[in-house]
Parts: C-alpha cells; structure tokens; sequence
C-alpha cells in the first residue's frame, strides 16, 4: 500500500509501564497520537523484564521509553521528540 | 416510619450540621472521617434543591443521568461508611451559644460542640391568605409537635416533597383523614413513600391542587382549594405547610446570627459565624452559583475549618507538614 | 481583596463568526490543565455552548491519575480508582463538545485579546483562559536526591512502588499524601518507615489508624533527611533528629517524597500577579489580576487540595468566564440553569 512505503522508517521504542502509573498512560497517548509504534512491557507481570529494564536503564521507576538505545526517564516530552526526530 | 422518643446520647456530638443535602453531607463525610462524632439532622431527601431535582447531568465524575435525590442518597451513604449519623427531624430552634449549643427538633434535642448550618435556600416568603392569622390556631409546620392536637379530626398537609409525606403519615396516627394536598400534579416524594402515602387507606391524595385560602375564625375550620380549575372548600380543622420558595432558611436561629439583605448568612473565609464554632455552608449563604459541587466544596473547607476549630489548632496549615 | 486589573478600560466587542464544526480560529474559553478542575470548568462551558479547548498538559486526569483510591470525592460511596475518577471527567466534558488536546502550554501572552496559549506543535487564541496547571511533588533539596531520582527516590508511589517489592522504602512527610501512600507500599514493600519532622501525624484520623495498625509500617519522629546515600542505586537516608540534633543512618533501598506541592506557574511569571510561593493571586471569583484569565485548583489552592475543591473552583471559573464573554464579548450561550 501507498501509505506503507511512505512510513519514515522510526528507531524501535519500547515503553516499560506498571499498571498504576499515570505517566505511563500519558506516554503512551502521546506517542499514539504521533503515530508512533511501540512496544509496551508491564515490569509488574513479568520479574525478568523488571530486571531486564533496571539493569538496562539503571532505573527503578517507570515509565522508561527505550527508543533505539537511548533511554528516556519519565515522559519527556522534548528528549522524546528529539529521539524520534519530531 | 417509627416516631418515639430517641434515644438522648449524654455524651454531646462533636458536630452537628443541620440540612443533609449536598454541603451539608459533604461537610459530614469529611468530619466523620476525621474522627469526629457527625450528627446530621435532616428534613427528608427531597426536601432540598438538589433532592428535588429530578436529572443532573453535569455534577462532575458522574455523566450518566442520575437523579438528585440519589446523588444526595450517595453522598449521604458515603459519610454514613465513615461514621456519620443521620436522622431525619426538622429543627424548630436553636441556641448557639450555649455549651454545648442546643438544637431542638420536632423529634428530640441534640447537642454538639460545632453546629453547621446547611440548610439551603428553598424557604418560603409567601404565605396563603390566612396563614399567617391562624397559626398556632390550627395553622402548623411540625406533625411531631401538633399531631396530637388534632386526634380523631380531619386535617390537610399541603406540600409534595418527602418531608411532606412523612408529616401526613406521622398524621395518621393522631388525624381520622388526612388530605395531601400536591401542587403538582405527581408527588415528588422518594418511590417507596410515594407508595407508602397513596396506599394508605386514611390519606386522600389531591394533586395539581393548590390552597387558595385558609378560612377559619377564631380556628382553622377548611381551606379552600382549586383544581384542574374547579375551586371548593374542605373542611378540615387544621392545615401543616410544607412548601417551598427560594430564599435562605434561617427562621430557626431567631435572630442569634445576622442576617444580610436576601436573608443571606454572613461568614468569613473559614465560613464560620460571629459565632464561635457555628458555620455555615450552601446555599443559604446566597452565592450566586447554586451547584451540587460548590456546596460540596464549602463543605470540605468548613470540615477542615472544623478540625482546627476542635483540635485547638492555629492557623489552617495543609496537610503537609 | 482588590485585584489591580492588568488591561485598563476594556471595550465591549463584536464577537467574530466562526465555522460551524470547524476548529474555531478563536476559541472562547482555553482551559490550561486537565485535572478535576480544568475538565470541571470546561464541563460547565462546554454545556453552556461556549467553544471550549482543553490543553491537557504532562498529565491528563491530573492528581487523581496519581492516586490509587479515592474514598472522600462526594458520589462514590464504595470509593473510586484515582484513574477511573480521571477519566470520568474526561469524558463528561467531551460528552459536552469540549475539545481536551493532549499537548503542552509552553508559553502564554495575556497582555492583549484575544489571548494567546502557545503550545509544543500550535499556537492557539481564546477569549478567556481558566489556568488549572495544578502543582508538583516539592523536592527535599538535600545532597543525592537529584544523582538518584528515579534510581531509588521518588515522588510518584503509584508509578514506583512495584519497583520494591519486598524491599524497604522510607516515606518522608506526615500528612494525608504521605501516609496514603505509604499505605499503599505496604502492597510491595517489606517495610514502609515513615520519616516525619513532628512527633504527630497530620494525616486525617482514619488514614493514622490505618497507618499504627500496619505491622510493615513503622514510625521515625523528630527527623528530617539530611542526605541520600547510595552508589548505583539508593542504599540509605542520613537523618538528623530535630530535637537532639543527633543524625543516624537509615538503610533503604527506596525513598519517596510526599512533603507538599509546588504550583506550576512558570509560565505566568510576569503575565499574572503570583505570591511569594508561586500561587496565582485570585479573588473568591477566581478571578486574577487579568480581567478574562481565572484561575481554578491546586494552581491557586495551597490550603486545602481536594478534588472536590478543584471541581467547585473549576465551575467557579467557568462561570465567572461565562459572564466575562457577556459582558465584554456578547456572546450567545445558555444560561446555566439551577442543578
């Protein structure tokens, strides 16, 4: 399809989330609406994504947006738009 | 209903607010989850603006339609969870500045530390020719107190709300025929009193019938009523008025607080009275936004007002320290 | 209070057309913030028919988004999730043709009308602006909180708190925020110690007894954090004890901040009048110094900080936002009619 081959090629994102956190949910609605695809982990269901993502990001708070391989603490809105060439 | 004397707790609230509608409940949920003994004493949920609202769409957090006398029925349920106690009395007068301040009912005396008043802005300044001659003669607007007057008598209670169905019920017991004269053409009571008033085989229900007169010489002797444009005269020897107007409700405090131009009470910016520990909340405050949610904010500053007032507390600081 | 309007001798003006369903050029009312009170205002002039736009800011739905349960909002007898309550609100006031846009105010001119909200991707124009930025976790402002936050200090037990389970945390405060909260650790954490300046809790009655009777929970009086301590990731407080002065390490694998709120006011610095703290100056009208610009919530609130009490602002605002467009605008609405 025409719109396929027009999609910028965008650097893989990857949000790791809790269920309770609001940050998380604005996040993920923004990079929605940008038209952003991303990949979302609950570190709460999963103990190995949890470790994954603190050793990875040396964090321990959520939400951390993983795009290519910088990470992004919390939702930052400029940082994430500069990542993602915004 | 039960009538009977309740039981007199020795032990006085901490604070008692008069008017259960949506300051009043509000100030209550959050004075009773502060750990203060909450008395409200209410006349009846339809009694007030919100109770008498039939659909509210806007009170925010809750889109889908919903009747004001369940949303006061929700507020009220939600205080109760956290302890506040409720019970259904109309007060006749007051005395503030005793300790602890009195509050009289039809149906007992309470007495409290604090006393709240949230009674809201649906009293009456018009009166029925005759109304004002013969009261105490036959003219009432307490069945608890007068009732027993008029045993094995036919009486007339004029109103549509809940409050004035439960005052023709209490008649019952005293009246041998009680007439429930509605305004409007529907009761605007809750269902089940609703039910309870049309079932009961002593009550003559008249609606979209309005008093034009109250006649009587030295008594009340009947009261002339029109409907769907027909006027005639009852006979009845005594007439309790449960209508409802538009200006702030404060004939019960006498002249105790000061009353400003439109019968408004006057409060500072802790919505307490010149008198220590009596505030007030609502409507009867005449701001000119009469919505649920800004009298159930009131409520929550004058709870918070409340707390420092009880715990001896300074200056209102925020909950953190 | 006198409040020494901004803009001197303003006009009457002709309210220009814009396109039925169509973005309007000039909106009537801007709502900065899309917390109770924002989504509040904007239920009241959304149902009014005014043309109402949203911003919603860094956090759609605001503090309750950031509160797992509600138990005192008057309606919800059984209590409500914080995020449900959110997005009730949300919904109510696009139910009534508010238009909530999930962008950022990142700068503002009131000095002239219409007035002008410029945001990351736009620039939008509105006739009146209700401001209801809300307010943000203050920060403790000792040494180590900044190298580790996020790495073992946070101000955010909802978004966190499953970073440590069966670990231990401190909880720094003694009010409502802070031992809500810490009640709410007890779900993950090992142990929840309670680090307060006083030697008395200021959280309502309920939540302390809530708090004593949790065997997780326990109590450090007199103390305030003098420093974070930690190598990769946080490894313990130092107090002082305000009393004895004297100063004890207390290991922890977590620390979260619940001392109070800082109104998020940056941007009116120099466009409206604020207070030593940062609080916008409002009169019991909401209104500020700017005549079209109100204000409602946490934003101009460092008292009492409900819910309830941000709603009732918020419909304050509109109201009064309501009138401003008559008076100044002639804009056609409805009235808000009793209930």
């Amino acid at each position: 399809m025409a719109q396929d081959r027009k999609r910028k090629k965008q650097p893989r994102v990857i949000i790791f989330t809790t269920p309770t956190c609001s940050f998380c949910r604005a996040a993920k609605m923004y990079l929605r609406q940008r038209g952003i695809r991303f990949r979302e982990v609950d570190v709460s269901r999963d103990q190995a994504a949890l470790r994954d993502m603190v050793r990875r990001s040396g964090q321990q708070g959520v939400p951390v947006i993983q795009i290519g391989n910088k990470i992004v603490v919390g939702f930052d809105r400029p940082k994430i738009d500069r990542l993602l060439g915004l | 209903m039960e009538i009977g004397l309740l039981p007199q707790t020795s032990e006085p609230y901490d604070v008692i607010i008069i008017g259960g509608g949506p300051a009043g409940a509000t100030a209550a949920l959050y004075t009773a989850r502060a750990g203060f003994r909450t008395l409200v004493v209410d006349k009846g949920l339809t009694a007030g603006a919100l109770g008498m609202a039939s659909k509210i769409v806007n009170y925010p957090g809750i889109q889908e339609p919903i009747s004001g006398s369940d949303l006061v029925r929700r507020i009220r349920d939600q205080a109760a969870s956290f302890g506040a106690e409720f019970v259904t009395d109309k007060v006749l007068r007051v005395s503030l500045r005793d300790e602890p301040k009195q509050v009289w009912g039809g149906r007992g005396v309470y007495r409290g530390r604090v006393v709240v008043i949230a009674t809201g802005a649906m009293g009456r300044t018009r009166r029925i020719p005759g109304e004002e001659r013969l009261l105490g003669r036959g003219v009432s607007y307490c069945a608890t107190c007068d009732g027993p007057f008029f045993s094995g008598k036919e009486v007339a209670v004029v109103g549509n709300n809940d409050e004035a169905v439960e005052e023709a019920l209490t008649l019952t017991r005293f009246a041998t025929r009680v007439h429930l004269l509605s305004p409007t053409a529907e009761l605007q009571s809750s269902p089940e009193l609703t039910e309870e008033v049309t079932a009961h085989p002593q009550v003559s229900l008249h609606l979209a019938t309005r008093v034009r007169e109250i006649l009587g010489e030295e008594r009340v002797e009947g009261v002339r009523i029109a409907s769907r444009g027909e006027e005639r005269i009852l006979p009845v020897a005594g007439v309790f008025v449960y209508l409802q107007g538009n200006v702030p409700v404060t004939d019960f405090l006498g002249d105790q607080l000061p009353v400003e131009e439109g019968g408004c009470l006057v409060v500072d910016e802790n919505f307490q009275t010149p008198i220590p520990g009596v505030f007030a909340i609502g409507d009867v405050l005449c701001r000119h936004l009469k919505q649920a949610v800004v009298a159930a904010a009131d409520g929550v500053r004058a709870a918070m007002a409340i707390d420092r007032y009880l715990s001896g507390r300074g200056k209102l600081r925020p909950d953190w320290s | 209070m006198e409040i020494k309007p901004l803009i001197a001798g303003f006009e009457p003006q002709e309210r220009p057309e814009g396109g039925e369903g169509e973005k309007p050029a000039v909106y009537d009312v801007i709502v900065l913030g899309a917390g109770p009170a924002g989504l509040t205002a904007a239920i009241y002039t959304g149902r009014a028919r005014l043309k109402t736009l949203v911003i919603a800011g860094p956090l759609p739905g605001g503090e309750p988004s950031n509160t797992d349960l509600v138990e005192n909002y008057p309606g919800f007898p059984e209590g409500i999730a914080g995020m449900d309550l959110a997005q009730r609100f949300q919904s109510q006031a696009e139910r009534f043709g508010a238009e909530v846009v999930f962008d950022e105010a990142t700068a503002v001119d009131f000095s002239q009308q219409p007035f002008t909200v410029q945001t990351y991707s736009t620039t939008y124009k509105g006739r009146t602006v209700i401001i209801a930025t809300g307010a943000e976790p203050r920060r403790l402002g000792v040494p180590g909180e900044d190298k580790f936050f996020g790495r073992g200090v946070s101000t955010c037990a909802t978004c966190d708190g499953f970073f440590y389970k069966d670990k231990r945390v401190v909880v720094v405060g003694g009010g409502d925020s802070a031992i809500a909260e810490g009640l709410f650790l007890t779900k993950f954490a090992s142990e929840v110690i309670v680090v307060h300046r006083r030697n008395q809790l200021r959280a309502t009655k309920i939540l302390q007894e809530r708090a004593f009777a949790n065997p997780k929970m326990r109590f450090v009086w007199d103390s305030v954090v003098e420093e974070i301590l930690g190598d990769e990731t946080v490894t313990g407080v130092r107090v002082r004890n305000v009393k004895t002065g004297e100063t004890s390490v207390i290991e922890t694998d977590g620390v979260f901040v619940y001392i109070g709120m800082v109104p998020k006011t940056e941007l009116f610095v120099g466009q409206l009048e604020l207070d030593k703290q940062g609080y916008v100056v409002a009169d019991r009208h909401q209104r500020t110094n700017v005549p079209g610009v109100f204000v409602a919530g946490d934003v101009q609130d460092p008292n009492y900080r409900q819910i309830v009490i941000a709603a009732g602002t918020g419909a304050v605002a509109a109201m009064e936002a309501e009138r401003f467009l008559d008076e100044y605008w002639q804009t056609p609405h409805e009235e808000a009619g009793p209930s």
